[in-house]
């Protein structure tokens, strides 16, 4: 590998890639797209969250003046969609949850659509309803899939040694047993879901805010039956994922039907209630948490049962405890572990793997079972962490190998001045701390973690650099573009990017997992490697020198030792080029993590690198009236290498306020399947009045697999927030809190709990 | 269909409009400035804030039959040209742009909170903005660039130009 | 949205507004700001044909204050021009410290203090102040004009004492005695646009620790927003102090007749409905002896507790 002694670009912060097209107006999402003879599409959903559908009356629909196609199930072939196979592009037979899809039309404009939606009748037979995941798991006269028999759909179970682990327990000095229940919440991106269809001779191509466009077209060639060649994904700026969108939705193969059907363009964008109502949310989970202990604060077992509320239909959150399960195991060094989790089927909204993948949820409970050790034992909550802390060279009881780690550094720096604060009269002041691990290596939930890269550089200089690799609003792009910039030694501004088209870029898994800066800089690397390669070879002939004396920098290749001796970097590319027998620069490169798939027993390095952080959050609390205001958050992150120090911090900020979001106020009200809540002044996103400080700090270990060392950051900012505000507040009031969201009626509970206690004890004393 | 005309980005435009059609719609689809967003479709997420005869309303809320006669500006009238807004520039340079889809209306807000109040304290900013949700930044970088267009204001020719 | 047979129409008069109204007065909306309303519309909760423009009619505008000192506040007058206006500023500063908690600024700078109050929600901010401050309204019509107490407007959720054909014209504050000092507070969960859980007004005319009146006003807690003649009548005459405050908060809590909805339980609002009266009363006298008159803007009617945080 091939390193650069001054690093003149990585380690600088960089302005994002598209920032000028996106305050100018001129960004193109999908709700700006048309193209010409664009029909409008709507689907009409089920308002019930289970029922047999005894008819669909759409004539009226269909004789409505400017609709163009009306489909139901009858129209398609039936074939099963989605992760688990258990999903139909359109309802025929049943209704699973509300929002289902059960008609879809085109129309000539988007008021049309929605008219026509309104004059289809559908005939239900109401069917009682599953909503609690432990009653679907008990009762099985309610079935959501009958043909399965049970309403348990995924189950989970990873041990250590058995014995062993009993043993532990045996001699542990301390055991902790808690409940800990985590809440529906979404994404709630700021630009909605929609899709664009395009079916005209034989090709199909779709416009969609896809996190995974390869994946994506594998599953529209499933679901439509037709050739996956003849599928073209592009993806328009996306306005915003955290994992709402890796799947491929139930309507979007719909809106390719009509646009079969219609022979024309067909467009379909969510609403916002929309939005809420039918894309996919976090997975609510309870987690019971068993963790031991010996007297000196040693973790010596952990155990877990959890029971996911899975929704309808399985999609990616039906493999969220696969990462949850990483946390039990590997957050922390803990010799001893049992992990039991239930995928269960309801009739609620079914969810995707929202940031974080299950992390958050499972880092909740560890977090807040540490702290509630460190109080059981008398010992500062930063000690108790620190003594556990996974270090450089660990093997987790996952075979996870931890390489760089710069934890417990993290740890300190979040958690400086904990606890019990001084506050003025009718408030209380504290400070808390949580720690994470997270994939930052690439994560290889599938046969690939690769991407693919292809680089290259004309005779005037400008290079382009198409990637597999997804942009979702976290920056890649620039990350993507400064890695290529440092390696051939040009101007950042030279650099193009293209990561939006699949017939121009290259196969990758998605953006997922915070892989995007590890995998994908690796295979941009890797392929401004080769054209560096070439460049540095051809410079050697003209400048008499070996190639390893040369370097690549402002635009020229330079001898390293006669500074005065280079060549223009495009006067050589145009002697390679323009010549008999010449050459054009292009490099390429798909680059697949070292690491191993998890056999049957969750036993494997899942990736090549692991990202750690901590959250140290300041809280005030109102005793009158139990709100919680975060006054700051010290929020650490090992990152391994800060590639673009402006682009971390802005993830870091952006992620810890959607983590106190998941803590204090984000709760998505499902009600007897339906979200009651499905707007933005009842579901409540922090505003920039509530935002706090927030004092990033990059720490860096240098990991040797990552790109000039960097790791994965974007999911690591909000996974250990919630814990963090759960513990402060403890800290600051007593209160231990194991359920999210903490609200003002939960706090005030526990202070009344509270003095009543001390009421109590004073009455006896 | 009434006929309305009004002034956009310094521009006149003149067509029919229906009682029910909301401002938004007319500037994304008639107009055909798509810069401005529909992110809520219910005032309650500032994506598609536009100024209107001075005052940042959310767009989607404003009944298109109500403009005749005024005055509108949108986030493709900042940039004179190939010359970005101070603004513009300074959501650019300190970050403040992500996914960018809560940008313009941002951006928007932002004009009028500082066309207002020309040096505002962070209290102040942060009141401004609180009507502009994002689910990206977390917000610090955007308080820092409002900040940053707050002090390069002063260099600004533009307050002679109507920008 | 409602369907292409809306009709909107702009009045640039109220003589010409009662002709719009002779013939027909069935699904008519007044259009105000439009905040609530065409959200409404959108969400189909209201079936209209006939959309009429009020902030087309002048007479509807305007904020004066008349020989007595009573504040005359036009109902289309937006809540930006409420918190920005000089003389609210100086006779009412309660008003514009509410104002400024409401909403966002796009909001403000087209919802009027009209629109808040003939849309009646329980929560309305502007109800609480105005309430203690026993605001009066001006109602007109093609018949003529009457007033009515404000707290008589309010007949349930989202229902007002308005015959059809009626339209708010003003709001009338009567002015206040010397030594009196009036709060608002406004309890959501976040710290801006939120809806209230609770909100509470309290007015005090004191002399040294010695209450001469009182006014209280509750938001969200019941059908209506409230006065809470109960624990008014406790201060009065009485020293404000630890037990005195306890006490009303805890009469004003009885008062109260939550709901559990999706932005609180009726359990937690009764909890706040105390919390929030004993902090209004305890501000009051704060100021009282902190400030003397006059008061300045930015610390007026501005809890304490709510400032934004200082980063």
């Amino acid at each position: 590998m091939v390193t650069t002694l001054t690093r003149t670009i990585i380690g600088k912060s960089a302005t994002k890639y598209d920032a000028f097209a996106k305050v100018t107006g001129e960004a193109q999402y999908i709700q700006d797209l048309t193209q010409p003879r664009m029909l409008w599409g709507k689907i009409l959903r089920s308002s019930l969250p289970h029922a047999r559908i005894l008819n669909i009356d759409t004539s009226r629909a269909e004789k409505l003046l400017g609709v163009k196609a009306v489909l139901t199930a009858k129209d398609l072939s039936g074939r099963p969609i989605g992760f688990g196979n258990d999903n139909e592009i359109l309802k025929g037979t049943k209704v699973r949850c509300v929002g289902d899809e059960i008609a879809a039309v085109a129309a000539v404009d988007e008021a049309t659509a929605l008219e026509a939606i309104s004059l289809i009748k559908v005939e239900y037979e109401p069917l009682p309803g599953v909503f609690d995941p432990i009653l679907a798991l008990s009762d099985s006269s309610v079935l959501v899939h009958e043909g399965k028999g049970t309403n348990l759909s995924m189950d989970y179970h990873f041990e250590t040694n058995i014995a062993a682990l009993d043993a532990a327990m045996e001699q542990a000095a301390v055991i902790l047993k808690d409940r800990f229940t985590l809440p529906f919440v979404t994404s709630a991106s700021m630009g909605t879901h929609g899709c664009m269809a395009m079916f005209r001779n034989g090709e199909l191509t779709m416009w969609t805010p896809t996190q995974v466009p390869f994946l994506y077209q594998h599953e529209l060639m499933m679901a439509l039956g037709i050739p996956g060649k003849r599928i073209r994904v592009i993806q328009p700026a996306i306005g915003g994922g955290f994992g709402a969108k890796l799947d491929m939705y139930p309507y979007e193969a719909s809106c390719a039907h009509l646009s079969m059907v219609t022979g024309q363009p067909v467009k379909i964008v969510f609403t916002r209630e929309e939005e809420f109502q039918a894309s996919r949310p976090r997975q609510p989970m309870l987690i019971d948490l068993v963790t031991a202990a010996d007297g000196e604060g040693h973790l010596l077992a952990r155990t877990a049962k959890v029971i996911c509320d899975n929704g309808a239909y399985n999609s990616w959150g039906a493999t969220t405890p696969f990462v949850g399960m990483q946390t039990i195991s590997s957050l922390y060094r803990v010799p001893n572990i049992r992990y039991d989790a239930q995928i269960v089927y309801t009739n609620n909204p079914y969810s995707s793997a929202m940031r974080g993948y299950g992390n958050p949820q499972h880092t909740f409970a560890v977090e807040s079972h540490m702290d509630m050790l460190a109080t059981k034992l008398g010992m500062d909550p930063l000690t108790v962490r620190l003594i556990n802390a996974n270090q450089s060279g660990d093997i987790t009881p996952q075979n996870m190998k931890i390489t760089s780690c710069a934890f417990s550094e993290t740890l300190s720096e979040a958690g400086k001045n904990l606890g019990s604060l001084p506050s003025e009269a009718g408030k209380l002041r504290g400070k808390g701390l949580a720690g994470m691990i997270h994939v930052g290596g690439g994560a290889r939930v599938y046969r690939s973690d690769g991407c693919g890269a292809v680089v290259k550089i004309d005779d005037m200089g400008r290079v382009v650099l198409l990637t597999g690799a997804t942009d979702i609003g976290q920056g890649s792009d620039t990350v993507l573009s400064q890695i290529v910039a440092e390696v051939l030694g040009v101007d950042l501004k030279d650099v193009r990017v293209i990561n939006n088209d699949s017939d121009l870029t290259y196969w990758d898994v998605g953006s997922h997992a915070s892989r995007t800066t590890f995998v994908a800089g690796n295979a941009a690397k890797l392929a401004a490697e080769e054209v560096r390669t070439q460049i540095v070879n051809a410079a050697a002939e003209i400048l008499k020198v070996g190639p390893d004396q040369l370097i690549l920098k402002d635009n020229r290749v330079v001898v390293t030792n006669d500074p005065e001796l280079f060549i223009e970097l495009t006067k050589l590319i145009r002697a390679m080029h323009f010549r008999q027998d010449g050459k054009l620069l292009v490099g390429m490169a798909f680059y697949d993590p070292p690491t191993e798939m998890q056999d049957n027993k969750f036993m494997g390095n899942v990736s090549a690198a692991y990202s750690f952080g901590a959250h140290g959050v300041e809280v005030e609390v109102d005793t009158g009236t139990g709100v919680v205001k975060v006054l700051q958050v010290d929020a650490a992150h090992d990152v391994g290498k800060a590639i673009n120090p402006l682009g971390i911090q802005g993830q870091i900020e952006g992620g810890c306020v959607m983590g106190l979001g998941y803590a204090l106020s984000e709760e998505m009200k499902v009600r007897e399947g339906r979200v009651i809540n499905a707007n933005f002044l009842d579901y409540r996103l922090l505003t920039c009045v509530d935002a706090p400080e927030i004092r990033g700090k990059i720490v860096e270990s240098d990991e040797q697999q990552g790109p000039f060392g960097a790791k994965g950051v974007g999911e690591a900012c909000c996974i250990p927030t919630a814990a963090a505000v759960a513990n402060a507040i403890y800290a600051a009031t007593g209160v231990r809190i194991k359920e999210l969201p903490i609200t003002p009626a939960k706090v005030l509970q526990g202070l009344n709990d509270l003095r009543k206690t001390t009421d109590n004890s004073e009455i006896e004393n | 269909m009434t006929q309305i005309s009004f002034v956009i980005n310094g521009q006149p435009w003149k067509g029919q409009v229906e009682p029910n059609e909301m401002l938004l719609d007319i500037i994304r689809e008639k107009v055909g400035l798509t810069g401005t967003k529909k992110g809520c479709d219910s005032g309650e997420c500032g994506a598609c804030t536009v100024i209107l005869d001075g005052q940042s309303v959310n767009s989607c809320i404003v009944p298109a039959i109500e403009v005749g006669g005024k005055e509108i500006l949108t986030i493709e009238g900042l940039a004179r040209g190939q010359e970005l807004h101070s603004i513009q520039e300074a959501f650019i340079s300190e970050g403040a742009v992500q996914c960018g889809f809560c940008t313009p209306g941002m951006i928007m807000s932002t004009k009028a909170l500082l066309d207002s109040n020309p040096h505002p304290s962070n209290q102040e900013i942060c009141q401004g903005l609180a009507g502009n949700l994002c689910r990206c930044t977390g917000y610090g970088r955007i308080v820092a660039a409002v900040e940053k267009a707050a002090e390069m204001g002063g260099d600004d020719l533009d307050k002679n130009d109507n920008r | 949205m409602a369907g292409k047979s809306l009709k909107y129409e702009a009045p640039h008069s109220l003589a010409e507004l009662w002709s719009l109204l002779e013939d027909d007065l069935e699904n008519i909306g007044f259009l105000a700001g439009g905040t609530d309303l065409l959200v409404k519309l959108k969400r189909k909760q209201l079936d209209l044909i006939r959309l009429i423009d009020l902030k087309t009619i002048e007479d509807l505008k305007g904020i004066w204050l008349d020989e007595n000192l009573r504040l005359h506040i036009g109902a289309l007058t937006t809540l930006t021009e409420l918190s920005t206006h000089p003389l609210v500023m100086k006779h009412s500063p309660v008003l514009v410290a509410t104002a400024r908690k409401m909403a966002s600024v796009q909001v403000r700078n087209r919802a009027t203090i009209g629109g808040n109050l003939c849309n009646a929600a329980p929560s309305a901010d502007l109800a609480p102040p105005l309430l203690v401050l026993d605001a009066v309204v001006k109602v007109v019509s093609g018949k003529g004009a009457r007033e009515l107490a404000l707290k008589s407007l309010f007949t349930g959720p989202g229902q007002i004492a308005l015959q059809p054909g009626e339209v708010m014209a003003e709001v009338i504050v009567p002015a206040s005695e010397p030594g009196t000092k009036v709060i608002y507070l406004k309890q959501g969960l976040r710290q801006a646009l939120d809806i209230a859980m609770v909100c509470a007004a309290v007015k005090l005319t004191l002399s040294g620790d010695l209450c001469q009146e009182a006014a209280i006003a509750l938001g969200a807690v019941a059908p209506t927003p409230i006065r809470v003649e109960a624990a008014e009548d406790w201060l009065r005459g009485r020293r404000i102090d630890t037990q005195s405050i306890a006490k009303a908060a805890d009469l004003a809590r009885l008062a109260a007749n939550p709901i559990s909805d999706v932005r609180a339980t009726a359990d937690y609002r009764s909890e706040l409905v105390a919390a929030l009266v004993a902090k209004g009363i305890q501000q009051c006298v704060m100021q009282a002896s902190e400030y003397g008159e006059p008061l300045p803007l930015v610390e007026v009617g501005v809890s304490r507790l709510d400032e934004g945080s200082d980063k």
